[in-house]
């Protein structure tokens, strides 16, 4: 089910607030989980079982792990197995297509018989509930958390529909607590009305109309001119942040509303004056995750100037192969790790601080913005296509003009990007000012949802 | 924060709530439509996601609040921004063009159209055992005739319908060429807010076609000039597609909506040919030609085109059907139907969209291998032991059936019943009362026929006497108290040729309060016969007249047919059984000036030996 259609917003919410509000405490969180399970098996229940198994042998792990601390020992070979049960889980369902399909590449190019292979269907949402589950036994082991003796508890924390298929990330540590005393509360709730209402429009009024301009430029092989290209990146900067900071802001306006709060994922991240501001910008779920659980786990900064660049190109290099199990992917992750280390080079820091700020936010932009070429086009000769189109090389021979609307989207919506103040902000300073917009632009995703198409959101593949 | 949880919890509640108590009545589908959508259904699982996702659709689609937003804010977005849902390319001057149609895709090489061409073939060959000459019509692409109104940057590029063409010819195949005779026309020949001809297109198509089955159209009585109707006007159907006029829905009528602001936002004033000067010059014939085709308006024009040529009345399929293969398959079933009703069409027409084809929409040749090789060398013209000819398809879905007041029913749309020349047109319904009185109810045209289901009868015959090319057919088993009955098969039956014995009375018993007249029939030694019994009517009937006519039922059982209101048709057809003198009872039930109904007369058919 998603968030952005009449089943989940008109039957399925209603639905679920109404049994989270009436319910006893005792109830509430058995009942989230069942309809956690019945909102991610909406169109494949089988996958289900898959989450059951994920949340049941780490909970089994944290458990056993946790004995081992109590008895003076570090649970080392269970947090070992756990690591690898769940790396070879995500390994399976996400890579094997990539491996296999490499290998048969070499093999085809060194005339011998490729392997027959079946593709592996991706279950939605694995990457995020599988390192939010791995996460959990991650800090028993490390200590900074208890296992929970509370199967029915857990099981709810790894299921929980608003942010079970695309984030954020949460860890089991930051909410252990309110998953045993949350309740709902008309400032609670409120908050999260609002959250949602303009996480909503984000997705359904930006980034869905501005889906048609990026399919144009990216989707047809060759952009279709210089202007095209530039076109389709802007629209497709646009449209990824909108898209998944308003999957975010629906989540966090969910969890608010059932009375659970969780972490902020984006930051008015355009506005990043470096890279590194920007990944503490966007996907800062993520960032902090991979800097928490990878990057400090294989060094991080202790180790000389050298080895932090290292060490920062791996964890980007693997975050990008998170997001997919496509070499595009890698290469922008290695791309923002090339960014990253060089921003550490004193010479370049001390360079970058002298210009003006808006120079080091266009700087920043540009750099994030020839990125997301390679996020998105389908293989890297597709990206060096683009990046031709970008430079000017001829291309295509123009394509579909912008109708009036989309030009204004592509203005509005990156005067918000620029320019706007994070969600996260507008909803704790609220204005009626605020509220009479909210509501606007809430009605008129509803009235746009019905009009197009199912445009699903971007991270749902990842 | 009360106010935005209000509203927020308001909106959603509201919506929710009006879309589950007043949801939308689910548009009736037909035919080969109905047929797909029930094979959807019956194989859709919750393990797959399919029936989930179909739930998702028919909520859409019987959502009340989609159906108020809906044309407005299409017309909205359409007015403020020029923005159009992604199916649709917005050219110049207002031209609208289907996407799908002119992505980029690569066409299909030589061969690759010569893959299918076997099925073509063994199409063709087939129609030609029927003594069918076969004509292939590949529609063009708008955007290949109109290319002046597309976006920069879409080029047009017809090579692939050339290739299409050349290679079905080199096979033999005759082929219509559309797309050459379209681009050397001048005018408008494609509707610029609509994936149709225009009617200069269509009399160009149709011409086109005529040309190619070997039907020479003097230029004289090529009709004749376009004029636009100053009282008509539409949209087009990619304005529709987009959402600006709401989807009609069917439901005993179509539902009004909020559309004036909608409808008022782009409106083409429709055209037609006038053909007041060019008379029909052989309108009585009877064996029709069959055109299947998807392109609804060409039709008409084809056939009042071939009607001014030819030496035959033609008939002419029309389909609103979206897709080739829906074509294709009721192109099937109808040549299966008009053989089975004895008649042999001279001409077949084929008409599909080259792009279907060209851009590997669907597997064109597994569909022609699944669907029309079976079901052109399955069919059996006359079968031994009935020595009449039945359709092979079921109207009905064979099964056990609890009925409710509203019924099971099944129709065929217009062009399906076509009377033999020489026989009778009739249903056979066969199966078994299980519970309950249930009732026959057979609408054609606008003549209705009721007829009980006794228990004791497994097979039915239900006239069709006076229904005409011009009529649909509505069939419906209809019970009041949840009858229950099992369905074997309700096919089309007709007499290839027929005996006939005559029985004429007049009409002695009528008075103020109406009449009863009996009419003894002859015996009859073969099966199956039918009595047709006609009135003989000097003026019109009044309204409220019912005309009921009893006879004994092929099983024993009797039977009441009625005539109700209007009565357009003065003719019933009752079954008779086999080697028993019958009487055949009529009586008006109102007033009938004696004058009006001066005798009654039965004509006794039987089935060809």
């Amino acid at each position: 089910m998603v968030f952005a259609s009449g089943v989940f917003l008109y039957w399925f919410l209603p639905l679920v607030l109404l049994g989270a509000i009436s319910l006893p405490r005792a109830l509430r969180n058995p009942f989230l989980t069942v309809a956690s399970f019945v909102f991610y098996g909406w169109w494949r229940p089988d996958y289900s079982l898959l989450m059951l198994a994920t949340a049941a042998f780490d909970f089994g792990t944290g458990m056993v792990i946790d004995r081992a601390r109590q008895r003076g020992g570090r649970g080392t070979g269970w947090l070992v197995v756990s690591l690898c049960a769940n790396l070879g889980l995500l390994g399976w369902f996400k890579y094997a297509n990539l491996a296999v399909g490499s290998w048969n590449s070499l093999m085809t190019l060194s005339g011998n018989d490729p392997v027959l292979w079946t593709s592996v269907l991706l279950p939605v949402g694995i990457s995020f509930y599988t390192f939010q589950s791995m996460s959990y036994t991650v800090d028993v082991w490390r200590g900074e958390l208890r296992a929970t003796r509370n199967f029915g508890d857990f099981l709810c924390f790894v299921s929980l529909f608003p942010q079970l298929v695309a984030g954020p990330i949460v860890r089991y540590r930051d909410v252990a607590e309110q998953m045993a005393t949350h309740r709902c509360s008309l400032p609670f709730f409120a908050q999260g009305c609002l959250f949602v209402m303009l996480g909503l429009a984000k997705k359904v009024l930006l980034a869905d109309v501005l889906a048609p301009v990026v399919a144009l430029s990216f989707d047809h092989g060759a952009p279709g001119g210089t202007d095209t290209a530039w076109l389709g990146l802007s629209a497709y900067t646009l449209q990824i942040y909108f898209d998944f900071s308003g999957y975010s802001d629906m989540a966090i306006g969910l969890g608010l509303i059932i009375g659970l709060r969780f972490p902020f994922n984006f930051d008015s991240p355009y506005k990043a004056e470096s890279i590194t501001d920007f990944w503490r910008r966007w996907h800062m779920t993520l960032s902090t995750w991979l800097r928490d659980y990878l990057y400090i786990g294989i060094g991080g900064n202790r180790a000389g100037p050298w080895r932090t660049r290292m060490n920062l190109m791996l964890t980007m290099l693997l975050g990008g192969l998170w997001h997919g199990a496509n070499w595009t992917f890698v290469a922008w992750g290695g791309l923002h790790g090339l960014l990253l280390s060089l921003e550490r080079v004193p010479l370049l820091a001390k360079a970058r601080a002298a210009l003006p700020r808006f120079l080091r936010i266009a700087l920043t932009l540009g750099a994030v913005m020839a990125a997301w070429v390679l996020f998105r086009c389908d293989s890297l000769g597709a990206a060096g296509s683009y990046f031709a189109a970008l430079g000017g090389a001829p291309s295509g021979s123009g394509t579909e003009p912008l109708n009036a609307l989309q030009i204004a989207l592509l203005i509005i919506g990156g005067s918000i990007a620029l320019f706007g103040r994070s969600t996260q902000h507008l909803v704790h300073k609220a204005t009626w000012a605020t509220l009479g917009w909210a509501a606007l632009v809430f009605f008129m995703s509803l009235i746009h949802l019905h009009w197009q198409d199912h445009v699903p959101f971007l991270y749902y593949q990842f | 924060m009360l106010a935005v949880t209000l509203v927020f919890l308001c909106t959603l509640i509201l919506c929710g709530s009006v879309d589950t108590l007043f949801p939308i009545a689910k548009k009736q589908l037909m035919g080969v439509h109905k047929e797909l959508e029930d094979s959807t259904r019956m194989t859709a699982t919750i393990a797959d996601g399919t029936r989930m996702r179909l739930l998702e659709s028919d909520l859409k689609r019987s959502s009340r609040v989609r159906s108020w937003v809906l044309s407005p804010w299409a017309s909205l977005l359409y007015a403020l921004g020029g923005c159009m849902r992604r199916e649709t390319v917005v050219g110049t001057d207002g031209w609208l063009y289907l996407r799908e149609r002119l992505q980029p895709v690569e066409h299909l090489s030589d061969s690759g159209i010569d893959a299918f061409g076997p099925a073509f073939t063994a199409l063709a060959r087939r129609c030609e055992a029927l003594g069918t000459k076969l004509v292939l019509a590949p529609v063009p692409d708008k955007a290949w005739v109109h290319p002046e109104h597309l976006p920069a940057g879409f080029v047009a590029s017809d090579a692939g319908y050339q290739r299409l063409v050349r290679t079905l010819r080199a096979r033999g195949l005759v082929v219509a060429d559309l797309l050459s005779a379209l681009k050397a026309a001048e005018g408008q020949r494609y509707m610029r807010t609509d994936t149709h001809w225009t009617p200069l297109g269509c009399r160009i198509a149709a011409e086109c076609i005529a040309d190619s089955a070997g039907i020479s159209v003097p230029v004289e009585q090529r009709p004749g000039r376009v004029v636009q109707d100053a009282t008509q006007i539409d949209t087009g159907d990619m304005l529709v597609l987009s959402g600006i006029e709401a989807p009609a829905v069917l439901e005993g009528g179509f539902e009004s909506h909020m559309l004036s602001f909608a409808n008022q936002l782009h409106q083409v004033p429709l055209e037609h040919i006038d053909f007041t000067d060019a008379p029909l010059k052989a309108p009585d014939l009877v064996h029709p030609w069959i055109l299947v085709g998807t392109s609804f308006s060409a039709s008409g024009h084809f056939q009042e085109c071939l009607a001014r040529s030819a030496s035959e009345r033609p008939l002419v399929r029309s389909l609103s059907a979206v897709t080739a293969p829906i074509v294709l398959r009721q192109f099937v079933a109808d040549l299966e139907l008009a053989v089975t009703h004895g008649i042999r069409p001279r001409v077949a027409v084929l008409e599909f969209l080259a792009t279907d084809v060209l851009n590997s929409a669907y597997s064109f040749t597994d569909f022609m291998k699944a669907q029309v090789g079976p079901a052109l060398s399955g069919y059996s013209e006359t079968p031994a032991e009935w020595g009449i000819a039945l359709s092979q398809s079921s109207l009905l879905v064979p099964g056990e059936h609890t009925l409710g007041p509203k019924g099971l029913a099944a129709w065929l749309p217009r062009g399906a019943l076509l009377q033999p020349a020489d026989g009778c047109l009739a249903l056979l319904l066969e199966g078994a009362v299980l519970a309950g009185a249930p009732r026959v109810s057979v609408q054609v045209g606008d003549t209705r026929l009721s007829l009980r289901w006794e228990a004791s009868a497994t097979r039915m015959l239900i006239p069709l006497v006076g229904a005409s090319p011009a009529d649909n057919l509505r069939v419906a088993l209809q019970a009041a108290d949840g009858a229950r009955v099992r369905v074997d098969s309700l096919r089309l039956m007709t007499t290839l040729a027929a005996t006939a014995q005559a029985a004429t009375v007049g009409l002695v018993n009528a008075d103020a309060s109406g009449f009863t007249q009996d009419i003894q029939c002859p015996a009859e030694s073969r099966p199956h016969a039918l009595a047709l019994l006609e009135l003989d009517v000097t003026g019109t009937l009044p309204a409220a007249l019912r005309i009921a006519a009893f006879a004994p039922m092929v099983d024993g059982a009797s039977l009441t047919a009625f005539m109700d209101k209007p009565i357009r048709t003065t003719r019933l057809l009752l079954p008779l059984p086999q080697e028993t003198p019958t009487t055949l009872r009529i009586s008006g039930a109102a007033p009938v000036p004696k004058r009006l109904v001066r005798k009654a007369s039965v004509l006794v058919q039987s089935p060809r030996g």
